[in-house]
């Protein structure tokens, strides 16, 4: 069965049942304390704001009054606390940010554009805290029994999820279903990447740092990097959770099959798989254990894929680095690439960082390079005018 | 920017055209000690190799190599470095992509007889670097005295002290698989940066969101030589390969004017062909199989498997070197999805000398005969990842003598405006 099969299979169940299907049984963002849910049009007389946060009413505004309206809600980079958005469309966000662009390099409304600016920098870092986006994380919560494009809107998993109301309350009434349950592991380094990410960003306001500045290359670097480590985190806080684990066997992310004991080595076992399309390769570290992807035990080995290769005509993973009498021959295993250790993750960014630092670089620092010039030999200058030496 | 005037591409080689193979040149020499004095002097057999070889010595601070696939690159950086760490006593990092293009890099340099070190982690297996010894910890050093080489992948230079292990020059193998900001990096460690490589195939893995630099074209995420292009450009050297040694003139016809506008390569292959019971088979063909089915259609890799048994089933290979029978070994096979080349590599369980794979994984190989699941197989319309023009290069772009295309008449229909490659495929011959 492919991945396409199996979501066709869970939909057209869905669609007969008339109730979603869950696909994670752990809940996609950490438990938010500060939600503010917000709808942002842009208008040509301006940019129309709406938000509700728990315990406050639903209000509007527009232009400036709606820097004025997020203020009042706390949402400002001076707060004492950072505020979480929960948006329910692709077009809140790019609106926030243009009336961030419209607000004055000081006073009150500077304060809320810098954590408007904030979000939006943030809303790349997949499980964050910082932003949620209710479709993207219903999508990655269940499936529905209507087509895949119906679900980029909010409205339908409102009325698939029977949430009653309608506008940003019945946003916070959904953020609560997204959210109930325990957060899938590992989402907490995410959640501590974003109060790193808050204070730099506060500390940077308080210095007078201005966020509409283009970000230098250290920074771009760094950047992209906390980016792609988030992201990776984030997939395998996903392989965390045995639904998506039991989904994942058809993407090749997650591999069954039997183990057995590598001839010559107690450090080595060759898992004989189910199917032939493993995403596994060579150098993977990986974490196994014995049993089904949807079981979670506790005890786990694990090792590093030391071969692959197809053995009348079944794929075979060699695992080293894993005691054999961990898995016994003839026992079911299965295997999941490990997942990266946020502390190594951080210790790379450190080092990119310091190599930005470089200063003495014309790559780090951007500048245009000095040319220092060395004598080259007459052979090579010839030869490179085109008479060649003919070796 | 300085672009080096090239010599126009020479006339295409009359490979795949007459029945024997007839001598011709073959692939340019890459000696020990470069037969005559210092290693790397094969550089100056050719014009464009002796420029970049006169560029770095000289000191430009930024030369990009854009390469067309098969035109030498791995032999140009390690022939490069030989060249600078010997005879100008430079001390030269090398930086790949891969730890496999990181050992073949190191092998190649130990051929050469210079002194070169392999970056490699202790807890790993010793690599098969041939002469050149992986080292790790306090043994990661250039010598006291003279040049040297030391070869990493990029992100173990990420972990290297840029003051203890700085170099005079930076050479980066595969340099569009090099994101912006990991070229950044490395320029703690050399005042200078050659980089080499491919313009036309995948891009860099990048897993995160890149929209804060989408309209940035210095953004960290894009290839490097792309963004030092855009950020530096006073200050870039170009020198361009012109000639592919591994495709023939029938391939080079189609894939130069799709994926490489901007760099006009020619074939300088040697004749090179398939024969088979009806004859001699054409460079590049195309079989249709429709696949209602999409693109999970076992009609497909079923094909796919046919193909490989029907060449490794009696075709003779034809080269300089004369002709023999096709093995398996000579034959892989390229899918879009690890799925399919899963399925493939399964029906051709009894044949495990053939390589399958996806394209990210045939990066750097090539073989004498391939078969290629068209990327859009099984797609009604194309889009996103079975669209990407890199994918679709490197798939069209690993074999020498022959190369059949399993094509889906079905998905011809969602390219039908004739200005794409699979239009252009399906005036190739049919197989």
């Amino acid at each position: 069965m492919t991945a396409d099969w199996y979501d066709l299979a869970q939909r057209l169940y869905a669609a007969r049942s008339r109730t979603v299907v869950a696909r994670l049984s752990g809940a996609p963002v950490p438990r938010l304390s500060n939600p503010v849910a917000i709808r942002a049009r842009q208008h040509r007389a301006g940019i129309t704001v709406t938000a509700a946060a728990p315990g406050r009413a639903e209000a509007t505004a527009r232009g400036t009054d709606a820097l004025t309206l997020l203020h009042d809600f706390g949402v400002r980079i001076t707060a004492g606390s950072r505020r979480t958005l929960v948006a329910g469309d692709t077009s809140t966000l790019p609106a926030l940010l243009a009336l961030a662009h419209s607000a004055g390099p000081d006073g009150a409304q500077a304060d809320t554009a810098a954590h408007l600016a904030w979000w939006a920098d943030r809303a790349d870092f997949p499980g964050s805290s910082a932003v949620v986006s209710l479709t993207a994380c219903c999508q990655a919560r269940w499936i529905t029994g209507t087509g895949p494009a119906a679900e980029n809107r909010l409205g339908t998993w409102l009325a698939w999820l029977a949430v009653p109301g309608t506008g940003c309350p019945a946003m916070l009434a959904l953020l609560d279903r997204v959210q109930a349950g325990r957060p899938l592991t590992l989402l907490e380094w995410i959640e501590r990447a974003d109060a790193d990410s808050w204070a730099f960003a506060r500390r940077g306001h308080d210095g007078g740092r201005d966020w509409r500045q283009p970000d230098s290359t250290g920074q771009a670097a760094t950047g992209l990097r906390a980016r792609c480590d988030t992201t990776d985190l984030y997939a395998a806080a996903l392989l965390t959770d045995p639904l998506f684990r039991r989904r994942a066997v058809h993407t090749g992310h997650v591999v069954t099959g039997i183990a057995a004991t590598a001839p010559g080595s107690k450090n080595a076992i060759i898992v004989t798989c189910d199917r032939a399309d493993a995403r596994l390769r060579a150098g993977d570290d990986i974490t196994g254990w014995a049993g089904d992807p949807g079981d979670s035990p506790a005890d786990r080995f694990a090792g590093t894929v030391a071969a692959t290769g197809i053995s009348a005509g079944t794929l075979t993973v060699t695992i080293t680095g894993t005691r054999a009498s961990v898995t016994p021959g003839g026992t079911r295993v299965t295997i999941c690439p490990a997942a990266p250790d946020p502390m190594v993750q951080q210790l790379g960014r450190t080092r990119l960082r310091e190599l930005y630092r470089t200063r003495t670089s014309w790559l780090t620092t951007g500048r245009a390079p000095a040319v220092v010039r060395r004598d080259v030999p007459l052979d090579i200058v010839v030869a490179a005018a085109g008479a060649g030496s003919g070796g | 920017m300085r672009t080096i005037p090239a010599a126009a591409p020479p006339a295409p080689a009359q490979g795949g055209t007459g029945g024997a193979a007839a001598p011709a040149a073959s692939r340019p020499p890459e000696t020990a000690q470069g037969g005559q004095g210092w290693p790397g002097r094969d550089l100056l057999t050719a014009p464009e190799t002796a420029q970049v070889l006169h560029a770095a010595w000289s000191g430009d601070p930024a030369i990009v190599v854009p390469s067309p696939p098969g035109a030498g690159k791995t032999r140009l950086v390690t022939l490069l470095a030989a060249a600078l760490s010997d005879r100008a006593g430079m001390r030269v990092g090398i930086a790949a992509q891969t730890r496999q293009q990181a050992i073949e890099l190191a092998r190649r340099a130990g051929t050469l007889g210079v002194h070169a070190v392999l970056i490699w982690p202790r807890s790993q297996p010793r690599p098969a670097s041939g002469s050149t010894p992986p080292v790790s910890g306090s043994r990661i050093r250039f010598p006291v005295q003279g040049g040297g080489i030391m070869i990493a992948t990029t992100a173990r230079w990420l972990y290297c002290d840029p003051h203890s292990h700085y170099c005079d020059i930076m050479l980066v193998d595969e340099a569009w698989q090099a994101t912006y900001a990991d070229i950044g990096a490395l320029g703690a460690f050399a005042g200078q940066i050659v980089c080499v490589g491919d313009p036309g195939q995948i891009a860099p893995v990048v897993t995160g969101a890149v929209s804060r630099w989408e309209r940035d074209p210095r953004g960290p995420h894009i290839p490097a030589p792309d963004a030092l292009r855009a950020a530096h450009e006073d200050a870039l050297t170009v020198v361009p390969l012109l000639h592919t040694w591994r495709l023939g003139p029938a391939t080079t016809a189609i894939v130069q004017p799709a994926y490489y506008p901007h760099l006009p390569f020619a074939s300088k292959r040697p004749p090179e062909h398939l024969a088979g019971p009806s004859g001699q088979l054409p460079e590049i063909a195309h079989r249709p199989v429709p696949a209602p089915g999409g693109p999970d259609d076992p009609l497909l890799t079923a094909a796919c498997a046919a193909r490989v048994r029907e060449l490794a089933g009696g075709h003779q290979l034809h080269t300089a070197a004369g002709a023999r029978s096709l093995a398996p070994a000579d034959i892989a096979v390229v899918a879009p999805h690890v799925s399919q080349a899963g399925a493939i590599r399964a029906l051709l369980a009894d044949m495990p000398d053939v390589l399958t794979g996806t394209a990210n994984q045939m990066q750097g190989l090539e073989r004498p005969a391939v078969v290629t699941l068209h990327p859009l197989a099984g797609y009604r319309e194309p889009g996103g990842f079975n669209a990407d023009p890199g994918r679709a290069c490197v798939m069209l772009t690993r074999h020498r003598a022959h190369l059949t295309v399993i094509t889906d008449p079905l998905a011809a229909r969602a390219d039908a405006d004739g200005t794409t490659l699979l239009s252009r495929l399906l005036d190739t011959p049919q197989v």
